[in-house]
């Protein structure tokens, strides 16, 4: 019985995964060959910066961005990822057979010739149930589709889930548990990944593939995420609007979720907000069971607050407050909500009149499939997790397990058919671009930095659209990662 | 100005409404059974996804579907919850009906997710579009109706339990059921019809409330707890009261919202409700609870010591060898129920042995954690007597400032401690999203920490059988048999009290202490105060009148995992522990007292003699 226990909700939970997800960075320049490599498998060229056959992400040059990072013209790559693969297995997850000489049976713990175990260690049970069912649905539904195929190598992938029900002792005991008898850690989230730490940082062998929530977890050397955890936020977003509405920014409001990891999440937004010049003039922590936002929007509009920013709230909160603004009348000059693309935020808000223009940045591709046309591993994405858990909808913890897993999945198959954890480690480490063909935010993977990506989106129609102002087909990665917070 | 103080009245109200709701309902159900009913939420929720099921999934009219669910569903709920699980409660103490009523709680949690998994997006349907403007303020048809709602609902109440002969009669059931039975009235058909009226309130709020907030299991069954302080100020027995203090709530709510400065905002604002209801219970005059009732209660032996010396020798040494047999995992696990047994052993003292029941010793434990974890390096002697001594300290604070208080009115002023506790001290000392590193004092490795923790456990058990037997114990036990002969005897029920806290709340820091190093890390929301409700449910359910109670809870919680993995559905253990939870309603002694009793059998059966009884006032 013990920590991640909130008592009452989901609260913060899903704004702090989010922040989390925000810090993501586009890393640092990479390696001469690889940058040819990835250029030309965005021209469709050839293989990707695993050597897998597939579009990798889209770093193009070393000149393009602002800022240290260097996969500033990712736009193009993952646009361009997306667009030059056909669809199917030609986004590269295509499985690969055995070799004519055997992939060499129980090569490693949790190995057979037929098989590969991993385990996802979530939130799934506890005070706040299914929190990141996503976590083990989308690494199960990526898992499905790769042994459609036929597998890695002639083995399928099969899964272990372990509820830490939002217990410390019970992340511990799992990871404890497990870590002797499988082979890698995919897709887990969990809010406790600090015990499992303590646990996993004796096991420096064990590839861990999955997101962190915790410095604890992140720090650990075999852990690589496709958003690397990160206590800063990418600056991107931030002068975007300051470009656009530059005397907004001096008034902005914001509601966090009374629960910790929200605000702590808000502290690291704020500050990197405040380094570029933006003044937050009303925020209220306000407590997990509230069903009242009226005082709030009263106080914002009284107070002068041109300009919503929230960040560390989950969604169906920002949507009831969206939902209020409207009611009472109030349309400050922006609204941007880093939580609200999910499958219920415009039903939940009221209606697409009420959040007419508000607009989003996430880590994610456009998940609900808005880009399927466009990045057929969306498409992907939906089929196989529909077909998987029909009833569930998806969201933001399955499109980065799917990522993570499909990550690990390249590892595998860089590592060769004499499968060890040291070979998928190694591989990993020299994974320097990865965007899972534009399902994420362009990621150095190795190098384990947040990415400085992230998209745009606004809402006109009822619908989310991508911001094509200025022009970027794919991710942004335009500005750094600030860590100063 | 004006303008916007009227603004923020009206938001008031509408939100004062919503507690309203909420606490009338609790109101009439303690006010017609004599239980305050921690499942009212629960039930109010599990009433809205149900009428979510029959609109959205089932395509019944909403009018229709309001109906059966407020006049035949919940009705129906609430009368097989009072045969089921209350119905053994009516005189029992007040940990055994605030247990039953816990576990009621998580056995409805527990079905509502395996029957609506919180995979899947609800919305509750959408009655009574657009709005009007009221001194500015947009409110919306529906809020408006809900404004009538509470108030047609605190007025009908109202008149029913003084105008009408069955409303008289729910009310004279509780103040004495024999003479109300005498007077011809069925006390049973009578308290069926109270909890049946009490589920059908609950359902009323969940479904008016659902799609203001979120059809969200979790927050709707405890969305009631910020109506205690409304359901106080009523003293649990006036609805006009009641609503009075549910609109002083919302008002309250919103004027600080709209008037107070941003930082002083942030730590204020979670704990209204609660802030308020600590001044409430502390401030206004307890009414009378219910009188006290006569029942028969077993007598248990308390161990001697030598026995207890060697029983708990035993137990280090069994504790060492399992540990030996056990995977790594699964010590973590088992090493986490004794940490956690010796915070349970905080509570055989004082609410087992003293009738003080607390529903924050998560947070001393917390306080303990954050002693150990901040002082001298986070792993000296200076830490870990730090970790007993504050929260001593504290808990001797808090004893002194609820000496008026008892029973129920004390366990909610310890809740409300413990809910301003989260937000004020562990999110702001600990940090939000913070960890504090604890270390480990003594021996460091996973099975000597274990050792450790099972010898300190050993020693606590012995030392509060000790007491137990000794002076101190014997003041223990008559104060929860009766404070007034106590006073009149010339005991000091003051001291008493307060000792027992203190005490009490050392060993709950110690058990914290032990936790952090137990883990390593420790953050704000391992002594979220949820955290405290579940460990009074678990040693309940051990039985908490007795140190074997506490060991056997332990045991309980190391096995848990290992339960809960055979188990063909997910938050099994919820339904289990709710499960063992209401039937403590049949065997309030928990594990230990069902043990204690077959030992007691198996005694007797060559003997004549009968175990011995003690006739006690029951009641608190």
């Amino acid at each position: 019985m013990s920590g991640g226990i909130s008592p009452r909700c989901r609260v913060a939970l899903v704004g702090m995964a989010l922040g989390s997800l925000l810090v993501v960075s586009c890393g640092l320049r990479a390696p001469n060959e690889e940058v040819k490599a990835a250029t030309a498998a965005a021209e469709g060229q050839g293989k990707n910066a695993l050597g897998s056959g597939a579009v990798a992400a889209g770093v193009t040059g070393s000149g393009d961005s602002a800022g240290p990072t260097s996969a500033g013209s990712a736009a193009g790559g993952a646009g361009a990822g997306g667009a030059a693969t056909p669809g199917g297995a030609s986004t590269g997850a295509a499985a690969t057979a055995a070799p004519s000489g055997g992939n060499g049976g129980a090569t490693d713990v949790g190995v057979t010739g037929d098989t590969i175990t991993v385990a996802n260690v979530s939130d799934l049970g506890g005070p706040v149930p299914g929190l990141f069912s996503g976590g083990p649905y989308g690494t199960q539904a990526y898992f499905n589709y790769i042994n459609s195929q036929g597998g890695v190598f002639g083995r399928k992938l099969k899964l272990v889930t372990a509820d830490d029900q939002l217990q410390c002792s019970s992340n511990e005991a799992a990871y404890s548990n497990l870590v002797g008898k499988v082979f890698a850690f995919v897709g887990s989230w969990s809010l406790d990944d600090n015990c499992g730490a303590q646990i996993m940082k004796n096991h420096p062998d064990v590839p861990m593939v999955q997101q962190a929530l915790t410095t604890d977890f992140q720090n650990l050397p075999n852990e690589y995420s496709v958003a690397p955890y990160g206590t800063g936020a990418p600056l991107g977003p931030f002068l975007y609007f300051k470009q656009k509405f530059p005397d907004d920014i001096t008034k902005v409001g914001t509601l966090v979720g009374n629960q910790p990891a929200a605000v702590a999440s808000w502290q690291h937004i704020k500050a990197a907000m405040q380094s570029v010049g933006y003044k937050v003039i009303y925020e209220d922590i306000f407590p997990a069971a509230q069903t009242n936002f009226t005082a709030d929007v009263v106080r914002m509009r009284s107070a002068g607050v041109q300009m919503v920013y929230l960040q560390a709230v989950n969604g169906p909160d920002a949507a009831f407050f969206a939902q209020e603004a409207a009611q009472q009348g109030w349309h400050p000059h922006v609204w941007i909500c880093g939580v609200c693309y999910y499958g219920a935020y415009l039903q939940q808000s009221g209606g697409a009149t009420s959040i007419e223009a508000h607009f989003a940045n996430t880590v994610n591709g456009m998940f609900l499939g808005e880009d399927a046309a466009t990045v057929p591993e969306i498409g992907l994405f939906k089929q196989w997790l529909h077909s998987a858990y029909p009833s569930f909808t998806p969201d933001q913890f399955a499109a980065n397990s799917w990522a993570n897993a499909a990550l690990f999945v390249e590892a595998l198959k860089a590592a060769g058919p004499k499968l060890t954890r040291a070979a998928v480690l190694a591989a990993l480490r020299r994974t320097h671009v990865w965007n899972d063909h534009g399902m994420v935010a362009p990621t150095d993977v190795a190098s384990k930095k947040p990415s400085n990506c992230y998209l745009l989106l606004q809402v006109h129609g009822g619908a989310w659209n991508k911001i094509d102002d200025p022009p970027a087909p794919g991710f942004r990665c335009d500005a750094p990662y600030f860590t100063g917070g | 100005m004006h303008s916007l103080l009227l603004t923020y009245t009206v938001a008031g109200m509408v939100t004062g409404c919503l507690y309203a709701l909420t606490a009338a309902g609790l109101v009439v159900t303690y006010q017609t059974s004599g239980i305050f009913n921690f499942a009212h939420g629960a039930i109010g929720m599990f009433m809205a996804f149900t009428y979510w099921q029959l609109t959205e999934r089932w395509d019944v009219p909403w009018p229709l579907s309001m109906l059966l669910v407020l006049l035949v569903l919940a009705p129906l709920l609430g009368a097989f919850v009072e045969r089921a699980f209350v119905r053994p409660l009516y005189g029992a103490s007040l940990s055994v009906t605030l247990v039953v009523t816990l576990g009621l709680l998580l056995l409805l949690l527990g079905v509502a997710d395996a029957l609506w998994p919180n995979t899947v997006t609800r919305e509750m349907p959408s009655i009574f579009p657009g709005q009007v403007r009221i001194f500015g303020l947009a409110v919306t048809h529906y809020e408006i109706m809900v404004l009538i709602v509470s108030i047609a609902v605190a007025v009908g109440l109202r008149l029913l339990f003084t105008r009408t002969r069955i409303g008289i009669t729910m009310r004279a059931v509780v103040d004495d059921r024999d003479l109300t039975a005498r007077a011809g009235a069925s006390p049973i058909r009578t308290a069926q019809l109270s909890w049946a009226l009490g589920a059908s309130l609950a359902a009323l709020a969940g479904i008016l409330i659902a799609p203001l907030q979120h059809l969200d299991q979790l927050n709707l069954t405890l969305l009631v707890i910020d109506g205690y302080a409304a359901a106080m100020v009523g003293r649990l027995k006036s609805l006009p009261l009641t609503v009075a203090g549910a609109l002083l709530l919302g008002l309250v709510y919103n004027y600080s919202v709209g008037y107070l400065p941003n930082d002083v905002l942030s730590w204020w604002s979670p704990v209204i409700p609660m802030a308020l209801l600590f001044v409430v219970v502390l401030v206004l005059k307890p009414a009378q609870l219910q009188r006290a009732r006569v029942a028969v209660r077993r007598q248990r032996r308390t161990m001697a010591l030598v026995p207890s010396l060697l029983t708990g020798g035993l137990f280090v040494a069994a504790s060492w060898v399992i540990s030996g047999h056990l995977s790594p995992g699964n010590v973590i696990t088992f090493g986490q129920g004794l940490v956690l047994g010796i915070v349970m052993l905080s509570l055989v003292l004082m609410a087992g042995y003293g009738g003080q029941v607390s529903l924050a010793q998560m947070t001393f434990a917390g306080f303990g954690a954050f002693c150990m974890g901040k002082i001298a390096g986070g792993h000296s002697i200076v830490g870990l007597v730090a970790a007993m001594v504050l929260p001593a300290l504290v808990g001797g604070v808090l004893a002194a400032l609820v000496l008026r208080l008892r029973g129920l009115y004390l366990a909610l002023a310890t809740l409300a401690f413990a809910y301003a506790m989260e937000s004020l001290f562990f999110n702001h000392f600990l940090g939000y999203g913070g960890i504090l590193s604890v270390g480990r004092l003594g021996l460091t490795s996973q099975r000597g920490f274990l050792l450790e923790v099972a010898v300190i456990f050993a020693a606590l058990a012995v030392g509060v059988l000790a007491l137990r037997r000794g002076p101190f114990g014997r003041r223990l036990k008559a104060m929860n048999d009766s404070e007034a002969a106590c006073a009149s005897l010339g005991m000091s029920v003051t001291a008493t009290k307060v000792a027992a806290f203190v005490i009490g709340c050392g060993i709950a820091g110690l058990g914290g202490a032990l936790y952090g190093g137990w883990q390593g890390e420790v953050g704000p929301n391992d002594f979220a105060m949820l955290q405290s409700l579940i460990l009074l449910l678990i040693v309940t359910l051990g039985g908490i009148d007795t140190v074997t109670g506490a060991f056997a809870a332990a045991l309980f919680f190391a096995l848990r995992p290992i339960i809960e993995s055979h188990l063909p559905f997910s938050n099994g253990t919820f339904i289990l522990v709710g499960l063992g939870a209401v039937s403590v309603g049949q065997n309030p002694g928990g594990i230990a007292g069902q043990l204690g009793d077959a030992i007691d059998r198996v005694r007797s059966l060559g003997h004549e003699r009968r175990p011995a009884e003690e006739v006690r006032l029951a009641g608190h």
